[in-house]
């Protein structure tokens, strides 16, 4: 519309004055508004964070009474327990058959130590140099049951057929 | 607490009341002109008029005394807690159109340059004269009313405890029809004793003169025409003539106008959606020539 709005009835002064109150009074509003909910906000958290140590007050207790349930004897037998059933889902014959495709004739293996729980696996080894260390490992990594090789440490021990001594970490897929 | 001041205090929350209810009542119109001062019927009641004999006091002295007959037809129909919206003929406004320089204008600076104009424009102070404005982009539209009358009709307005729901120039009301059919014209408004040009953009109004009507609306139209068109170099040939009231032959107007290279439209005519203003013009042109 081009036509402008004038009209005598409309105070200016007072139309400003108004217009002011009402701009403070909505700022007000805002800023209740605002601290009330960060007062509730406040509330929350403590009844949060009260909760929160309830529980852990909670679960030790829970914990303690668990661990008190048991004798030293009987914590030792379910240790044992529970690494032999580890051990019984370890795939032994597919595990040293890998290792055996991946293995250089002069490489001699003195132990094997497997770790259940992180499914990893130690090999301490002889070998005649770096190079046929190098190939096992390479070899051992491309195996489709290990995730990953490192080679822990190597040693050389005296001037045999096999003076490398060194030990090898596999990581085993977690579905074997 | 004595019982004036439980009386007064009693009658102050009813006149807040009433107040408060004129918003949900519908408005009562009331229309201030040269030739007399008309007041809408409260409930399908009929208007009431009152007829101003022509005067030589001043123009102040001529819209108080106009205004003080309103306040009296209002008294004696005897209307309470209303919205009272008036119309006052241009014959009293001094209107001014100003193009600003800057963008936006604050308040206080409005003020100081509308005085100044207003001093130049009518080679007076002003100082008993009340204004109102609006700036559309980079033009200001004000007008001036006598300030007596206006405060007169402020005061007899609440005096009633009703409130003053408008008070807006004639011109203001019937352009904003025109307005809506052509966006960029001249238009003129023609009243008993006054015609109002105002020379309407598609954003604002760069013109807006109250010039008599003394010598007859086509010469007095087309003198002012030339000289404006000339002064602004418009090219706008395009008129649209709305009579309000008097006794000037719109037809022989229309025709010298357009004589004179002129395009012009009779606004209003024969349209159902008329303004307040319009409409209660009409009904005291009507009265009068009865």
């Amino acid at each position: 519309m081009t036509v402008p709005n004038l009209d005598f009835s409309i105070d200016r002064n007072s139309y400003q004055r108004w217009k002011k109150r009402w701009l403070a009074i909505l700022v007000l509003g805002l800023s209740l508004q605002i601290s009330h909910l960060a007062w509730q906000w406040q509330t929350l958290e403590g009844m949060r964070n009260n909760l929160e140590s309830i529980r852990n007050r909670a679960m030790a207790k829970a914990v303690d009474r668990e661990s008190t349930a048991l004798t030293p004897q009987q914590r030792k037998s379910a240790q044992a327990l529970q690494e032999m059933l580890s051990h019984l889902s370890v795939p032994w014959e597919a595990l040293l058959a890998a290792i055996e495709a991946s293995r250089n004739k002069a490489i001699v293996l003195e132990s094997i130590q497997m770790h259940p729980v992180d499914r990893s696996l130690n090999i301490n080894l002889n070998a005649p140099g770096f190079t046929e260390l190098s190939e096992f490992v390479g070899l051992l990594a491309e195996q489709d049951l290990f995730l990953g090789v490192t080679i822990l440490s190597e040693t050389m021990v005296d001037s045999g057929k096999n003076p490398l001594r060194a030990a090898v970490r596999v990581n085993l897929y977690s579905a074997f | 607490m004595n019982l004036y001041a439980v009386n007064s205090f009693r009658k102050t929350i009813e006149a807040k009341a009433d107040q408060f209810l004129a918003l949900l009542r519908p408005p009562i119109y009331a229309l201030v002109a040269m030739q007399g001062v008309l007041l809408s019927g409260e409930d399908n009641a009929p208007p009431q008029i009152f007829k101003l004999e022509p005067s030589k006091k001043k123009l102040e002295e001529q819209f108080a005394w106009a205004v003080l007959k309103l306040i009296e037809l209002l008294k004696n129909s005897n209307v309470h807690g209303r919205r009272v919206c008036v119309y006052v003929s241009d014959y009293w406004a001094r209107p001014l159109t100003l193009p600003l320089m800057n963008n936006i204008l604050k308040e206080d600076e409005v003020e100081i340059v509308l005085k100044a104009q207003f001093r130049r424009r009518y080679a007076q102070p002003m100082d008993d004269w009340a204004w109102c404005w609006e700036q559309q982009g980079l033009q200001l539209s004000a007008v001036a009313w006598p300030l007596a009358g206006l405060n007169q009709l402020r005061q007899g307005v609440s005096g009633q405890n009703c409130i003053l729901g408008k008070a807006v120039p004639l011109s203001v009301d019937v352009s904003r029809q025109t307005a809506v059919h052509q966006a960029n014209t001249w238009i003129a408004i023609v009243e008993t004793a006054s015609i109002t040009l105002i020379r309407q953009r598609e954003k604002s109004w760069e013109c807006w003169l109250v010039i008599p009507a003394d010598t007859g609306v086509a010469k007095c139209l087309s003198v002012q025409l030339k000289r404006e068109a000339a002064r602004r170099n418009d090219d706008c040939r395009h008129i649209s003539l709305t009579k309000l009231s008097g006794s000037a032959d719109m037809a022989l107007c229309r025709k010298e106008l357009a004589a004179a290279g002129w395009t012009v439209s009779m606004a209003l005519a024969g349209t159902s959606k008329v303004s307040n203003g319009y409409r209660l013009s009409e009904i005291l042109a009507a009265q009068g020539r009865l």
